[in-house]
């Protein structure tokens, strides 16, 4: 099995063991051991790749509150707020409300109490403002603006 | 790097921003190789003689976390060359403003990329125009391609995020697609491409590099075809557009950027020649209002029209013009 296949097949299933007779199959390729270190080295690189950090992301779910990924960056403006995902370059202008969803989430609010922490500061008593802001979280979550 | 697009639909542009959100600063002029296709007037011994000095570096430096700007990004010449490199990348660290470095990838052994990992950059983006070693020593003499691919794995033992920018001239568009899976297999995270640009030290060369429309075409089919191959490993992104056509859209939607010139003066967009002022002398918010300004000069659109006319025009890209 060449290193390629092994990748791919580690990624698909989840198995990162290396087949009885892989490393052997090659009389001049790498040993067991230096192998299963290349199959190891290259999952790590490509969960770093995936997820921008992933022990930071790692933290924020045993910490069970949200926070913007690594490779996003947060201005407020006049208009509201613009967050800049550095690794694509996008850039996302939020309006007012949207701001305010955000610098709750960068104070620390989890999904279970940034309604609650919304309605409380906005006097929002019809709880539209509320339900706008999950939409909005589920969106931001969707484009992994931020990580839970 | 690719454009920074404020969606209309939410009524805000460039225009309603209170500093940059990017900011490209070509530390120096100076640089280790003498590409024949290089955008800049860079190579050995092209400092400019009047670059910015240490402390005014770093007061730009400060001026940028002063302003909240999330992303800077150092290029060249080779911002590796500047003995204060690593002083400005330290000030940055934990401010809050993401730095990517531009390098020619020469200079990547391990214990700089250790030291770059320590300032906490964001993202190295390595110029690596091809897989054969004949190829990227004639493209850029005193190049070393295994250098380049040595610098890129040093840059992911040490946990940065690395980009492959890729050049393309008649020499080397047939590579594209070993070039795009080297870079794959090497952890590049993003893949950099797009028409080469009749400036800098390219003009020169040009008679001699430039890739046909053929040739072009078949560069773009086969990056079209393997993108998607890619999706969820490396991001491919290439600009097929002609200089002309992007510049017209700059004109409606300005960029939310600026260049900074090795000597601190500041430039609208590597596509034109249009500067205004000097954060020497200027305040750094006060230029991005100037530059705001500029954009709607009666000059930039004139000069946007006559590479309409005559494409040849952005041969005059470093005869700086102050607005």
């Amino acid at each position: 099995m060449g290193y390629e296949t092994l990748i791919r097949k580690s990624w698909l299933t989840g198995d990162f063991r290396v087949p009885a007779g892989a490393a052997e199959a090659a009389d001049h390729g790498p040993t067991r051991e230096e192998l299963r270190l290349k199959v190891r080295r290259e999952m790590e690189n490509v969960i770093a790749r995936e997820a921008g950090d992933a022990p930071w992301c790692l933290s924020a779910h045993k910490e069970g509150c949200m926070k913007l990924a690594p490779f996003v960056k947060f201005r407020e403006e006049k208009f509201g707020a613009v967050l800049f995902e550095t690794r694509s370059e996008k850039v996302y202008t939020l309006s007012p409300t949207g701001a305010a969803v955000v610098r709750e989430i960068v104070a620390g609010a989890g999904s279970h109490d940034l309604a609650a922490r919304l309605q409380g500061k906005f006097q929002d008593k019809t709880g539209k403002l509320a339900q706008e802001a999950m939409t909005f979280l589920a969106e931001l979550k969707a484009k992994g603006l931020i990580t839970e | 790097m690719s454009p920074i697009i404020l969606p209309e639909s939410l009524g805000a542009s460039s225009a309603d921003l209170k500093a940059p959100l990017y900011v490209a600063w070509q530390l120096t002029n100076e640089c280790s190789l003498s590409c024949l296709h290089c955008i800049e007037e860079s190579g050995p011994g092209k400092a400019f003689p009047d670059e910015l000095a240490r402390e005014e570096a770093l007061r730009v430096v400060d001026q940028i976390i002063a302003a909240d700007i999330p992303y800077v990004a150092f290029s060249g010449g080779e911002p590796l060359l500047r003995t204060d490199f690593f002083e400005l990348l330290g000030r940055l660290k934990g401010t809050g403003t993401g730095v990517k470095v531009e390098t020619n990838g020469q200079l990547l052994d391990a214990p700089t990329c250790a030291r770059l990992a320590e300032c906490e950059v964001k993202a190295v983006q390595v110029s690596m125009d091809g897989v054969s070693e004949d190829t990227v020593r004639m493209l850029r003499p005193g190049a070393s391609l295994k250098k380049v691919t040595d610098g890129i794995a040093n840059l992911r033992r040490a946990g940065i995020a690395v980009e492959v920018n890729f050049a393309p001239t008649r020499f080397n568009v047939g590579q594209i697609a070993q070039t795009m899976a080297k870079a794959c297999e090497l952890g590049a995270y993003a893949f950099y491409t797009g028409r080469l640009m009749y400036t800098g030290n390219a003009v020169g060369s040009w008679g001699r590099i430039a890739a046909s429309e053929a040739q072009y075409a078949e560069f773009f089919a086969v990056i079209k075809a393997q993108a998607k191959a890619y999706e969820g490993r490396m991001r491919v992104c290439f600009h097929e557009m002609g200089i002309v056509e992007e510049l017209r859209y700059r004109l409606e939607h300005p960029a939310a950027l600026f260049i900074i010139l090795p000597d601190g003066r500041v430039k609208l967009i590597n596509a034109l020649p249009f500067t205004c002022g000097s954060l020497r002398t200027d305040n750094l918010i006060q230029l991005w209002q100037r530059v705001l300004r500029a954009w709607k000069e009666p000059r930039v659109a004139s000069f946007v029209d006559e590479l309409t006319q005559d494409p040849g025009a952005i041969a005059k890209l470093h005869q700086w013009v102050e607005l």
